[in-house]
């Protein structure tokens, strides 16, 4: 009998020596239960079931879990659980990574950023810490070449003359830690010629080179021609649907046959085609809570007009459909925050013309998750499964039936963690309207306004650029002088001066009460571009005037600052801008009415 | 009264005598404790620590299926390929004939199985926790020895019937050819869920499936079936066999 209890003995200090999983407590909202919800899970539908959730991580997907240890549980009859969306096409910097986490959009793929500033984005976002903002993977900078696309940002980098550079900028660019390589590429003899491009022999060198260092090459085409030569010289994805001409069978076929996917971006092609934002985006109810200024502002601006007309969209359009239906794998990205796109919010949109353009809505939600999952090297991001963190975005209703439905978040995780939502709360905080009255006169000993914060010199050196700009007060005239030169360095140079309606931080004026902004002037330039800003917003509204060498008096419409809000106002300058060249100019009796 | 309670006292010392000397004749015979123990423990260490497709948790859910496997084997062994063998060899004629209640007999097996069970147990839990990373609530280790154990049972009924049934010389054999393949099908080796569909359905037909079941839902990661409908398909699968050895038993007394 001894022996029996010596078994005893043995047997419970085997089982109490087992291992047990540590304790959860400590994250405790990490830990939770969903109860029958649909899930997409980035491929496949599944109509009823059960996900468990610990530690941040996806334990269990199945029916009926036994929640033994009585995790808190949410209930998603009636909703649908998705992966975070990937965004396969943006720019990131500021806050853009908070604005796409916003929208439930839990990935962006950024296709041109400098290093300097990207860079620690990326570090985060292996970090599972890292659950306020999306996560980010980047090409840094893009390969083009000298005065090419990509070199009117105002950043110095380094351009491409010929295909001996190739080897050395890819191995830079992996250096300073390129996810993969972007590449501008204009056919020589295409039917646009915006800027300068790369030559043939380079891309084709540059596909290699990032081959050989395992990482994929993709290529910013504009149109038909170029594609086909893009894709020829191998490289893995498009970037851009294109409006010259629709896809033909031997680009559909190019395609297939070298596996290269397409990231048509129709948001951009949309803005770029002069056509605005769906009022569905703008206007849903739904969403605008979650637009914060700086987004809304972006996706109102207008696009630089470069010819192209509403109708050419549906070209871009067609091409999605003819490259979906030869099989070719379609990718979601919105090239935001380009004029008429914003981060997070436009993937919505990009859903919605991608089913618009033919993909069935469950096709459109693969665009934004399995399929960039499957073309880049992004881990476990755009699927939901066992063992990885739960990143991931509840919605009511099914968007697998109908995509707008995306737009119907309920609840945001970004690895296991509950993302409290950012909502743009109506601003209470605008001083009573201003009523008509002079801004400035210039008869005083130095510039000074009425109201208001003063009037100042202002040029593109804050973003990059290299325009200048003098300003002296004409005492004896009682008017202000303005000089200087519009130099190339900014896409959109500008210099000239600027009036403040006040300069402390989360503050506008309201001058949604007046009607027409006065102001007497005269130049040796014939336009002079008159801009209004807004509360949280870096871009914008532009108004031009028509100068002449002798004083005028100007009445500028308030309410022709489209889509402006008047409540708002945080400044209005009065530049030289666009045509590169010395100027001179005077300005006397600012005054709203 | 007098005339019952002495073999009710005398009987339990028979049951613990004959199963003692039975696990030691079974311990000192290599074929039989080898590879009743080490068919599980080198088949987990590959399938469920060294080529796992996904980290931790397929060590935890090949841990309750390679648990299955590994406490049917000794079930059907002890039972199927002793029974046959000591019938051939004359033994079980020389057993019938002593004193022994035939419950002794029965309950000896019952008890070598049971104890390589646990054996096995221990075994694959050790590999499991200091390798897989498994990691359980106490209540759960506990619970899914406990499950597996009991779950042998029906086993072994199975594995009586066939000892009843079957020659000496073939029931090596025959009970190899039923234990390997009913386990491969009831998804004990590979999860259940990457069979193909008719694979899947067949198992629901199987013994080990639902033993296999019922050791998942301890750990979370069955198929989502009631509990019940697995424990009353064991029982079933238990009694019909019973009787089947029963028939067995009675139909080699006539002859």
């Amino acid at each position: 009998m001894r022996w029996g209890l010596l078994i005893v003995i043995l047997l419970t200090a085997f089982f109490t020596l087992l291992p047990e999983p540590e304790a959860a407590a400590q994250l405790p909202s990490q830990n939770f239960v969903i109860r029958n919800v649909r899930l997409f899970d980035g491929d496949k539908i599944h109509p009823s079931t059960d996900l468990l959730i610990e530690g941040g991580v996806i334990k269990l997907i199945k029916e009926k879990i036994n929640n033994r240890r009585n995790f808190s549980e949410i209930d998603g009859d009636g909703k649908t659980l998705m992966p975070g969306l990937v965004d396969a096409h943006a720019h990131v910097w500021g806050d853009a990574l908070t604005q796409a986490i916003n929208a439930g959009v839990t990935t962006e793929l950024d296709m041109f950023s400098m290093p300097q500033l990207i860079s620690p984005m990326q570090q985060q976002r292996d970090d599972n810490k890292n659950t306020a903002q999306a996560d980010v993977f980047s090409a840094t900078i893009l390969a083009t070449a000298p005065n090419g696309h990509g070199t009117e940002y105002g950043f110095d980098i380094p351009v491409l003359t010929g295909p001996t550079q190739a080897k050395d900028f890819v191995e830079q660019r992996i250096k300073q830690g390129a996810d993969y390589i972007k590449i501008v590429y204009d056919a020589p003899d295409s039917p646009y010629q915006f800027s300068p491009s790369i030559s043939l022999e380079t891309l084709t060198e540059l596909v290699k080179q990032a081959h050989i260092h395992n990482k994929l090459a993709v290529v910013h085409i504009d149109n038909l021609k170029s594609a086909k030569q893009a894709v020829r010289a191998g490289v893995d994805g498009l970037i851009h649907s294109f409006m010259d001409a629709v896809a033909d069978d031997e680009l559909a076929q190019l395609m297939q046959q070298n596996h290269v996917f397409f990231i048509p971006t129709l948001t951009v092609e949309a803005s770029l085609a002069q056509v605005m934002p769906d009022q569905s985006l703008l206007g849903d109810l739904v969403l605008v809570d979650y637009i914060n200024a700086e987004q809304m502002a972006s996706l109102k601006a207008p696009f630089m007009n470069l010819g192209f007309k509403p109708s050419d969209l549906s070209k871009a359009k067609q091409s999605v459909k003819k490259l979906h239906r030869a099989g070719i794998t379609i990718l979601a990205g919105t090239d935001a925050p380009n004029p008429g796109t914003a981060h997070g919010i436009s993937l919505h949109e990009e859903l919605r013309l991608l089913v618009e353009a033919g993909l069935t809505p469950l096709q459109a939600l693969k665009a934004a998750t399995s399929n960039s999952h499957n073309a880049f090297n992004i881990g476990y991001r755009g699927t939901i499964a066992i063992n990885q963190p739960a990143t991931m975005v509840l919605v009511d209703g099914d968007p697998t039936l109908d995509i707008m439905r995306t737009r119907h978040i309920t609840a945001i995780w970004k690895n296991g963690q509950w993302f409290e939502r950012v909502v743009t709360k109506p601003d209470n905080s605008v001083t009573p309207a201003i009523s008509a009255g002079l801004i400035a006169d210039f008869n005083q000993q130095t510039i000074s306004t009425f109201w208001g914060e003063g009037i100042e010199a202002t040029n593109d050196n804050v973003i990059g650029g290299h325009s200048t700009v003098s300003v002296l007060l004409n005492q004896s005239e009682g008017i202000l002088n303005v000089s200087g030169e519009v130099k190339k360095g900014f896409t959109y140079p500008w210099a000239g001066v600027q009036f403040f309606t006040t300069k402390k931080p989360g503050q506008a004026m309201d001058l949604s009460q007046l009607q027409t902004l006065e102001f007497r002037a005269k130049g040796n330039i014939s336009t002079l571009y008159v801009m209004l800003f807004q509360k949280g917003s870096y871009q914008p509204v532009v108004q031009s005037i028509t100068l002449s060498k002798d004083w005028q008096t100007h009445s500028v419409k308030l309410s022709g600052f489209t889509n402006a809000d008047l409540a708002n106002v945080t400044a209005l300058t009065w530049v030289a801008s666009q045509t590169l060249q010395t100027f001179e100019f005077a300005i006397d009796d600012i005054a709203l009415r | 009264m007098n005339a019952t309670q002495p073999t009710t006292v005398k009987l339990l010392p028979i049951y613990w005598l004959e199963s003692k000397m039975e696990v030691l004749k079974m311990w000192r015979s290599p074929g039989f404790a080898i590879s009743s123990l080490l068919f599980p423990v080198m088949f987990y260490t590959f399938f469920g620590l060294l080529f796992t497709m996904n980290a931790d948790n397929m060590s935890t859910y090949l841990l309750a299926t390679y648990g299955t496997f590994g406490v049917i084997g000794p079930a059907l062994m002890s039972f199927g390929v002793g029974v046959a063998v000591e019938r051939g060899q004359g033994w079980f004629d020389v057993k019938e004939a002593s004193p022994m209640p035939a419950s002794a007999y029965i309950i000896a097996r019952i008890a070598v199985s049971l104890v390589f069970s646990v054996a096995v147990i221990m075994c694959l839990f050790t590999l499991g926790a200091t390798f897989g990373d498994v990691k359980l609530l106490q209540s759960q280790w506990l619970l899914l020895c406990i499950v597996l154990m009991l779950g042998s049972l029906p086993f072994c009924a199975i594995g009586l019937a066939m000892g009843l049934s079957l020659k000496s010389n073939t029931a090596p054999a025959v009970v190899n050819l039923t234990y390997l393949p009913m386990s491969f099908l009831s998804g004990l080796w590979v999860p259940i869920n990457m069979f193909p569909e008719t694979m899947q359905n067949i198992a629901h037909f199987l013994p080990p499936f639902h033993l296999a079941q019922l050791a998942l839902k301890v750990i979370d990661m069955d198929i989502g079936g009631n509990v019940w409908l697995h424990f009353g398909a064991l029982l079933a699968y238990g009694l019909v066999f019973f009787a089947l050895a029963m028939m067995a038993y009675n139909k080699k007394d006539k002859s």
